[in-house]
């Protein structure tokens, strides 16, 4: 990289980017990890981003342009629900500078569902039961 | 005065034992004998003759009595002595040198008492009073309740069918923590969970009162958390936690008096990430003592959620959570979260059957589940009823439709629906070509759980050209402009059933329609049994149901008892007290990290060991 590259780079970075650099990954549908991770019980295409120090939301939204990304809901203290349309998976998304140097977060939101014991009628939803 | 002045010192030894070996760590009786069994203790050489209580029911056990022998004599020589006084049996109680002696039945309890007190190796001796449990509260179902009092009763109704009845005694000694407290007002308790009833006539006085609805809906994002889905979980967990005790109806909660804070993070499909966090969050900021989740997940380690937890230990809250109903082990590869979080302000929950069994469900783990207690035939509180109602009276708009309560290709049916209108009568009879005909019947919906249409039919038409569709309007009139909730062509025998969960109004319509095209006819429908079954909020139903959901609120319930009775108890004080107090259980043993099944007068008793305490010495 020549001087003049790098420092078309870096003006880029800083536009695109504000105070969290970064080298986007390929935006790309990988289905193989979608599936993979569905089996692990998460919601698809929701990750809980959350913010390091100088980084603002906006700046999250620019590095996943490409996946369409949308705020669901601010969760409080520097942390946000987001969905993204083409969802290339968590370790995709942690390569990007803001995550893989541990400035910002980001994880899956994970499902959760109430203990009751399968099979049982009585534990159904009222809705679903039959009388 | 001097003997008087030992007798004092013995009663209040007695009284305040725990401060004799203060820094030990375990199980000690907290109840003490009154003034008037104090005085019955006998010092050596005491001249004053023992005075015996006398009651409506026995106070002691006769032919037996408590001996102390002088500290300063060896075990074996204690039993030597003993040996020599020709007693029946001599069984050594606790750490010092004390014999449970039982004798002949010819000496009355108060001439034994005086004839060993008269031996100058003894130092007291004194009789082995009964206790019995008080406070039994008046609750019209508590009999079924038999996580508070095992008595081996039949848990009607309960679907768990192994062990039931159980065991008596197998349960956790609640009546004689009542002894002590059943009033935990001052403690908050989030459940967080599919939401709570909170009209409900056990829960209602219970609720927490920081805000209008008693919680937050982080659901559907508003302060209602109520469970408009008609999920049934949290309003049973609160229940086990603190149904009102004491009213004379229903249940009764761990705690009597208590104040729950419903905290709605599970919807129909479940929860997320997202929605627990801030319902953790919302519960420490807003002062809650314990938190119960009755929940869980198997996917990778949630950071978000563990920081949650630690959020709470950080603010000196416990939590409760339950093990998981797969009959996994949490310890391999089948993590359960947030059961195995390893954070010291969080107790997992195993669930046990009647007879102190692991439940065939309940999930375990060495070192990620910490102790069992009641889990399966749990009555408690439930958020609603159904109230079925046959429908009739249906009004058709075109031609074709009729109904009628006998018709006789249907055996035993009291209401049919059909199209076309001789569909009863002939049975080789068709629907015209060129049909568009509907029917509808308006239905008060409103003020309800939920709602839902069900029927038997009998369906032929050409298949991919005449179709039978249902449809509901929530403001009236003719519904048959709205997305269809069921749809169908060709020919089938069946049950249909949709939801009216989009039409609990006033005015809600639900309608059929059939439409057929320029060829081709068949011998059309019949809709029989029609029923909608309206699910209502009451306050009044109570269920029995199993998991270890229904095993970590038991445990929330001890923890809110401890803290009550306990107001400087921190968090580790309660989760050691919980962990350290239980009772072996041999089904635990290998399966939890203690082996031990929750009992609430053991946690009540329980001596944490001092901390931070320092002195000076001279």
């Amino acid at each position: 990289m020549t001087r003049r590259t790098a420092l078309l780079f870096s003006i880029t970075a800083m536009v695109v980017l504000s105070a969290c650099s970064s080298e986007q990954p390929q935006a790309h549908m990988n289905k193989n990890t979608m599936q993979q991770e569905a089996q692990k019980k998460v919601m698809a295409g929701e990750y809980i981003v959350t913010l390091g120090k100088s980084v603002c939301i906006e700046d999250i939204k620019q590095q996943f342009s490409a996946y369409g990304p949308n705020v669901i809901e601010d969760l409080g203290r520097g942390r946000y629900l987001i969905h993204l349309e083409q969802d290339p998976g968590l370790n995709a998304l942690k390569k990007i500078n803001c995550f893989k140097a541990s400035t910002c977060k980001i994880q899956h939101n994970f499902k959760y569902k109430a203990f009751g014991k399968t099979g049982d009628q009585n534990e159904l939803p009222l809705l679903n039961r039959r009388y | 005065m001097k003997n008087k002045q030992i007798a004092l010192s013995l009663a209040t030894a007695l009284i305040l034992g725990f401060i004799s070996i203060a820094g030990a760590s375990g199980p000690l009786p907290i109840a003490a004998p009154d003034a008037s069994q104090a005085n019955t203790i006998v010092d050596t050489g005491k001249t004053k003759p023992a005075t015996l209580s006398t009651s409506a029911r026995p106070t002691m056990v006769e032919g037996e009595i408590l001996v102390t022998f002088k500290s300063t004599l060896s075990s074996s020589n204690v039993d030597d002595m003993v040996n020599g006084m020709g007693v029946i049996t001599a069984k050594k109680v606790g750490k010092k040198n004390v014999r449970l002696v039982k004798f002949s039945g010819n000496m009355s309890v108060q001439q034994a008492v005086n004839s060993f007190a008269a031996d100058s190796n003894i130092v007291a001796a004194q009789p082995n009073y009964l206790y019995y449990p008080n406070a039994v509260p008046n609750d019209s179902s508590y009999g079924q309740v038999w996580a508070h009092k095992n008595t081996g009763q039949t848990i009607t109704n309960g679907s768990y069918l192994t062990n039931n009845p159980g065991s008596a005694g197998s349960d956790m000694d609640t009546e004689l923590a009542w002894d002590e407290i059943t009033d935990c007002s001052a403690i908050i308790v989030a459940v967080i969970d599919t939401g709570i009833n909170y009209t409900h006539q056990d829960l209602a006085s219970n609720m927490w009162t920081g805000n209008t609805n008693s919680g937050w809906d982080f659901v559907d994002d508003d302060n209602d958390p109520m469970p408009v889905d008609g999920q049934i979980h949290g309003t049973h967990v609160a229940g086990t936690i603190g149904a009102r005790g004491n009213n004379s109806v229903g249940v009764t909660g761990v705690c009597w008096q208590i104040q729950i804070m419903a905290l709605r993070a599970l919807g129909s499909t479940g929860g997320t990430t997202s929605g627990i966090i801030q319902a953790i969050e919302f519960a420490v900021d807003n002062g809650a003592h314990i938190i119960n989740m009755s929940l869980g997940g198997g996917g990778d380690f949630d950071s978000l959620f563990s920081d949650s937890i630690t959020y709470a230990r950080d603010r000196d809250v416990v939590v409760v959570v339950a093990a998981g109903n797969e009959a996994n082990d949490n310890d391999t590869a089948n993590a359960s979260w947030p059961c195995n979080f390893t954070q010291d302000n969080l107790v997992c929950v195993a669930a046990l059957d009647q007879a102190y069994a692991l439940a065939d469900f309940s999930n375990t783990g060495t070192t990620s589940v910490d102790v069992g207690a009641p889990g399966v035939n749990i009555l408690s509180t439930w958020p609603g009823g159904v109230n079925t109602v046959r429908s009739t009276g249906w009004t058709q708009s075109g031609s074709g439709w009729a109904t009628t309560d006998s018709c006789t290709r249907i055996t035993g049916s009291p209401v049919a629906l059909f199209n076309p209108i001789n569909w009863c009568t002939t049975p080789n009879s068709t629907y015209a070509n060129n049909t568009d005909s509907t029917i509808s019947k308006y239905f008060p919906l409103n003020d309800l759980l939920g709602a839902e249409f069900s029927a038997k039919a009998i369906i032929n038409t050409e298949a991919g050209y005449d179709f039978v569709r249902a449809y509901a309007r929530a403001n009236g009139g003719n519904p048959d402009s709205t997305t269809p909730l069921f749809s169908f062509s060709g020919t089938a025998a069946g049950e249909i059933s949709f939801s009216l969960e989009n039409c609990l109004t006033r005015f809600c319509t639900v309608g059929f329609r059939l439409t057929s095209d320029s060829s081709v006819v068949g011998s059309g429908l019949a809709l029989f049994d029609m029923e909608i079954q309206k699910i209502e909020y009451n306050s009044s139903t109570y269920e029995s149901i199993n998991g270890t959901s229904m095993a970590s609120p038991n445990v929330a319930g001890i923890a809110a008892l401890l803290r009550a009775y306990n107001p400087g108890y921190s968090y580790l004080d309660t989760v050691n007290a919980i962990l350290g107090s239980g009772e072996d259980t041999a089904s635990l043993v290998g399966t939890t990290t203690t082996g031990k099944a929750v009992n609430a007068m053991g946690a009540l008793s329980f001596i944490n060991v001092p901390t931070g305490v320092s002195a000076t010495l001279p």
